[in-house]
């Protein structure tokens, strides 16, 4: 969420492929440039640095290290409406993050409007291409 | 004995919501707005404060109302000075949380509550208003 008075928050969210590397502990071991923010938690657990997320997120990565497949899911997070894909390779797991929609806290009319748009984008099934930089991405394995 | 007071935040706008001096708990915001006018920094609160504050220069009255602005709803207090001043300060009365689904639901349906009660308590205070001129006058 925007701070109170704060400056005009972002129209929309930026797409990209941003994405961050956990190891078979969860613990962080490569944030992309668009994940710059976790790169001070490199070695740390992921679930220390996003507060209350283990709760939505963990079932699927779980999933995806089990099945040995992606998994790809919408969630409603720390203000945006995120894409996520979790694709793992070995004991590391690559997770790559599209912002879909940012909600827009700035009145109540914007709020209605952003979770509007949320609505619409949660109806409509997406895929984002798979960043093939990622050091986990299959496409990246030799 | 030191006795700490903790400030409202307040501002205070000239005649063309200027903004003119600045309360400490509100410095850190509005500080470097000093000068500017309150309704060029954050236009989209234009309609959602200016009709209150035209309210109350023009009843020469207080006027007290709650707002939902930018993830907090406040209780804002607009009192016209001298000159055409008007002293603003505001209390947060509660915050959206946006950390996820559950907790986004929760705190917005809070906020409409305190806003519904808000309104209805100006409503009823306006009633009895009347309530009291009419008796007065009968």
């Amino acid at each position: 969420m925007t701070g109170i008075w704060s400056p005009e928050p972002e129209a929309a969210a930026t797409p990209g492929g941003d994405y961050y590397v956990l190891d078979a502990k969860d613990s962080i071991v490569h944030a992309s440039a668009g994940c710059q923010w976790m790169r001070r938690f490199l070695g740390h657990v992921v679930w220390e640095c996003m507060p209350l997320a283990e709760v939505m997120f963990r079932p699927r990565f779980e999933e995806a290290r089990r099945t040995g497949h992606e998994v790809e899911f919408r969630v409603l997070y720390a203000g945006a409406l995120s894409q996520i894909r979790a694709v793992p390779a070995g004991s590391d797991l690559t997770v790559f993050v599209t912002h879909v929609e940012r909600l827009n806290v700035r009145t109540l009319a914007t709020l209605t409007a952003s979770l509007r748009r949320i609505e619409a984008a949660l109806e409509t099934p997406a895929s984002a291409p798979l960043d093939l930089r990622a050091p986990a991405s299959p496409q990246a394995l030799p | 004995m030191a006795v700490t007071v903790e400030q409202v935040p307040s501002v205070i706008l000239d005649e063309d919501y200027r903004i003119v001096e600045v309360g400490p708990a509100a410095e850190a915001t509005f500080g470097p707005l000093i000068g500017q006018n309150v309704f060029d920094c954050f236009p989209d609160a234009t309609g959602l404060y200016r009709p209150h504050y035209e309210n109350a220069r023009a009843t020469g009255q207080a006027v007290e109302f709650a707002q939902y602005y930018d993830g907090y709803v406040m209780l804002i207090n607009a009192e016209p000075l001298e000159d055409g001043r008007l002293a603003v300060a505001w209390e947060i009365l509660g915050m959206l949380d946006t950390m996820n689904l559950d907790a986004l639901r929760l705190s917005l349906g809070r906020i409409l509550a305190k806003l519904e009660g808000y309104e209805k308590r100006t409503r009823m205070e306006l009633g009895r208003e009347s309530l009291r001129l009419i008796e007065g006058g009968a």
